[in-house]
């Protein structure tokens, strides 16, 4: 625990998430028909937008991956796959929250929800798939299905536009549709959870690259 | 209110003890890393 505690990035972080609180509790106001549970929009959007920036940067990496063979490109890969599929778990999990007062149900087999949740398995396949062994054989596989799984990010995107959807559209080609104040707090809720990606991106690479190496040395050593 | 903000301290809570086994793992795979790399230098060192 001492070293997370150590870590100015984490402090930094923490400073972050309490200007993202502040700004969502003082400054966003509270939406006229829905309440004080719009405010969950903010925790929602900003998980489910990194969700999917982390799963692009899977199909970048893994195109990657198989053009230059390079092991950076295969641990982010899997880096971004991990960490995308937590953050689209909470876009899961806080939509419930929102949906259940407002839908009067937690869940409906709604195209953007369906999707998501398609999202959310075929990632966790994925990392189970990477986990499974450390040959070139298996990360090539891996690089080819975190491309073919890329297919449903823009499908989760484009769902209430394609096909006939319940859930709210709030950015669309006409614009965003919010009120300048809570745009604000929406951008700056993006900002914080776009720099807890990258921070946690990090780490986790750091610790594939170090296993990797432990792993290379123990073969050495057996050679 | 106090829900949302007690939701925000969950996140807080789960992303510390993240980083903190993350943190834990990378010092404990250096120190693994050290070792080893002391023992392939002593097989190097080693007569054929």
């Amino acid at each position: 625990m001492k070293d997370a505690l150590k870590s100015p990035f984490f402090w930094g972080f923490t400073l972050l998430m309490l200007l993202a609180l502040s700004v969502i509790v003082y400054y966003a106001p509270v939406e006229r028909t829905m309440g004080l549970v719009q405010k969950v929009f903010y925790f929602h959007v900003a998980s489910a937008w990194v969700g999917l920036v982390a799963h692009t940067v899977v199909f970048a990496a893994s195109i990657l991956y198989l053009w230059k063979r390079s092991g950076g490109s295969d641990r982010l890969a899997r880096a971004s796959a991990e960490i995308g599929t937590v953050f689209i778990s909470c876009t899961l999990l806080t939509g419930p929250l929102w949906a259940y007062p407002i839908w009067n149900t937690w869940w409906t087999w709604d195209p953007r929800l369906t999707t998501t949740l398609v999202l959310w398995f075929m990632y966790a396949a994925y990392i189970a798939l990477h986990g499974g062994g450390a040959s070139e054989a298996r990360k090539r596989l891996a690089a080819v299905y975190g491309i073919i799984c890329f297919i449903n990010v823009p499908l989760v995107f484009f769902s209430t536009r394609w096909w006939r959807s319940i859930h709210p559209v709030v950015i669309s080609s006409e614009g965003i549709a919010l009120t300048p104040k809570m745009r604000v707090a929406m951008f700056v809720s993006v900002g914080v959870f776009s720099v807890l990606y990258f921070y946690l991106l990090r780490l986790r690479m750091k610790s594939l690259e170090l296993q990797e190496r432990v792993r290379h040395l123990k073969a050495q050593l057996l050679a | 209110m106090a829900f949302f903000v007690a939701g925000y301290l969950v996140v807080w809570a789960l992303v510390f003890l993240y980083t903190s086994f993350l943190y834990n793992g990378q010092r404990k795979l250096e120190q693994e890393l050290a070792f080893l790399e002391e023992l392939v230098g002593k097989q190097a060192d080693l007569p054929c």
